[in-house]
């Protein structure tokens, strides 16, 4: 028996798993070499310190983290089925969006009241002064991580949910300290791809926001799914949906509250080439 | 294969039939046992409890074709690492910035040995802290078999169903895992000798 048929059989020599014939030869292998008798010691070490490693805690907030994941699931899949149509659906998922934004405008997390297939999960709720914006054919995303975040940027793949789906491919993936400015140029060869994923996770949550393709915001299709997607959000979370909305064209800036703010999204997004949706200190920016 | 004990089943039939309620049964019960397996994979909190979510959505959406003639607890550790080698791949084709030290070490390890001495429990932290970066420095796959073997104390032939693979292949590649994990440990060997 050489060194390396004696290493094949290491495992199998200490859990007592070789035949009689073959624990023989590998015995008298190590009569005749000293340095796989060695190696056959630190090798029973290093195995029986394996199992030595102690439980860890589970984090408390574990379950709760895999009940919200799950009810997104219930909820893509209840308004999957509520789908007019296949022609709608990229325009319906930009309506969430958008109504997602305006939500976490006022979001709470003392105020989450929602269950099953109503909720859906707020955007990154510690992260702050949230932009996506396109530059040139760059798309910029910066915030400020109120906890340790990590962001996960992918393209492309089936709009399916506010996730990124499994056919996403991959960018880039950062992991920010809290309190630290996140501030990334997403650069991309040819067109923006569409959609652009940001899965942003943090501690308690990990939501997805995609940028959808602009000439879907301009469509006349997404008039009316705006506010009847707020106007159920806020209705599934019991909240008041408010917020300050800067169209774009003219620098306006208005406080809204309820149907307002509804009206105001669609009124601004009917008539626009749209380049960014950005959130700064509690206003929702549509440029 | 064994089949799983009774509950099991009847909380798996009742969450194919689409009961909310008897998935996160299963998901309380199993939600601990996945998240050791994550633990030790990853290596930090924040990735395992990640992982232990991606997992149990994945479990949630294939549930209808769960097919009742494997244990629940396979088809999990096999969902767990799927995702696990999933997660990886995807690292490997994009550039990471990675700001924290991801091996942090006993940061939640809550077993705290009873009577054990300051110098004791110093010395278990810092063979725990070796123990996992080298666990960390083997190929996905062998890292995946080296803690179900030996932490999660799955059989050769829970492994080779988990994964899907002949049980020789499982056999080499663990005795491969554990040879790399010989010469990692070379240079603690005395720390470890208490062992």
């Amino acid at each position: 028996m050489n060194c390396d048929k004696a290493q094949e059989l290491f495992s199998d020599f200490h859990e007592g798993a070789l035949t009689e014939g073959l624990r023989l030869n590998i015995n008298r292998h190590f009569e005749n070499c000293a340095s796989c008798a060695q190696d056959f010691l630190s090798f029973q070490q290093a195995y029986q310190s394996c199992s030595t490693l102690s439980a860890v805690a589970v984090p408390d907030d574990l379950g709760e983290t895999i009940a919200r994941r799950l009810d997104m699931v219930d909820f893509e899949r209840k308004r999957a089925s509520a789908r007019p149509g296949r022609w709608l659906r990229t325009a319906a998922a930009a309506a969430v969006v958008a109504a997602v934004l305006a939500v976490a405008v006022m979001y709470k997390p003392d105020s989450y009241r929602g269950t099953g297939a109503n909720i859906i999960p707020p955007i990154a709720q510690s992260a702050t002064e949230l932009t996506i914006e396109k530059v040139n054919g760059t798309v910029w995303i910066r915030f400020v991580a109120g906890e340790k975040t990590r962001v996960d940027v992918l393209e492309g793949g089936t709009v399916e949910s506010l996730l990124p789906p499994n056919d996403a491919k991959p960018i880039r993936v950062d992991t920010i300290a809290a309190g630290s400015h996140y501030n990334v140029p997403v650069t991309v060869d040819g067109p923006i791809p569409q959609p652009l994923w940001l899965k942003v996770s943090g501690m308690k949550e990990t939501v997805g926001i995609f940028f959808p393709q602009p000439a879907v915001l301009t469509s006349r299709t997404f008039t009316g799914d705006v506010p009847q997607t707020l106007q159920a959000i806020a209705n599934g979370y019991g909240v008041v949906v408010e917020a300050r909305l800067i169209g774009p064209g003219k620098p306006t800036s208005q406080s809204l509250v309820g149907a307002e703010v509804l009206e105001a999204a669609r009124a601004a997004m009917e008539n626009t080439s749209y380049k960014s949706i950005s959130l700064t200190n509690g206003v929702l920016h549509v440029r | 294969m064994e089949r799983q004990a009774t509950p099991d089943l009847a909380l798996i039939e009742r969450a194919q039939q689409g009961d909310r309620n008897a998935v996160d049964l299963l998901v309380t019960k199993y939600q601990a046992r996945a998240y050791q397996y994550a633990y030790r994979l990853t290596g930090n909190q924040d990735d395992a409890s990640d992982l232990v979510a991606e997992a149990f959505v994945r479990v949630y959406t294939a549930l209808p074709k769960f097919r009742r003639d494997s244990r629940f607890t396979t088809w999990l550790f096999r969902i767990v690492t799927n995702c696990f080698l999933d997660q990886k791949k995807k690292e490997k084709r994009r550039p990471t910035t990675q700001l924290e030290d991801d091996w942090v070490g006993s940061e939640a390890t809550s077993t705290i040995a009873e009577r054990e001495s300051p110098v004791e429990s110093s010395e278990r932290f810092e063979r725990e802290k070796i123990m996992q970066s080298a666990i960390g420095q083997l190929p996905d796959n062998q890292r995946a078999m080296i803690v179900m073997f030996h932490m999660e104390n799955l059989s050769y032939e829970d492994i080779s169903a988990t994964l899907d693979m002949p049980i020789g292949t499982v056999k080499s590649r663990l005795n491969r895992a554990r040879l790399a994990l010989r010469e990692i440990l070379d240079p603690y060997a005395e720390l470890f000798q208490n062992d």
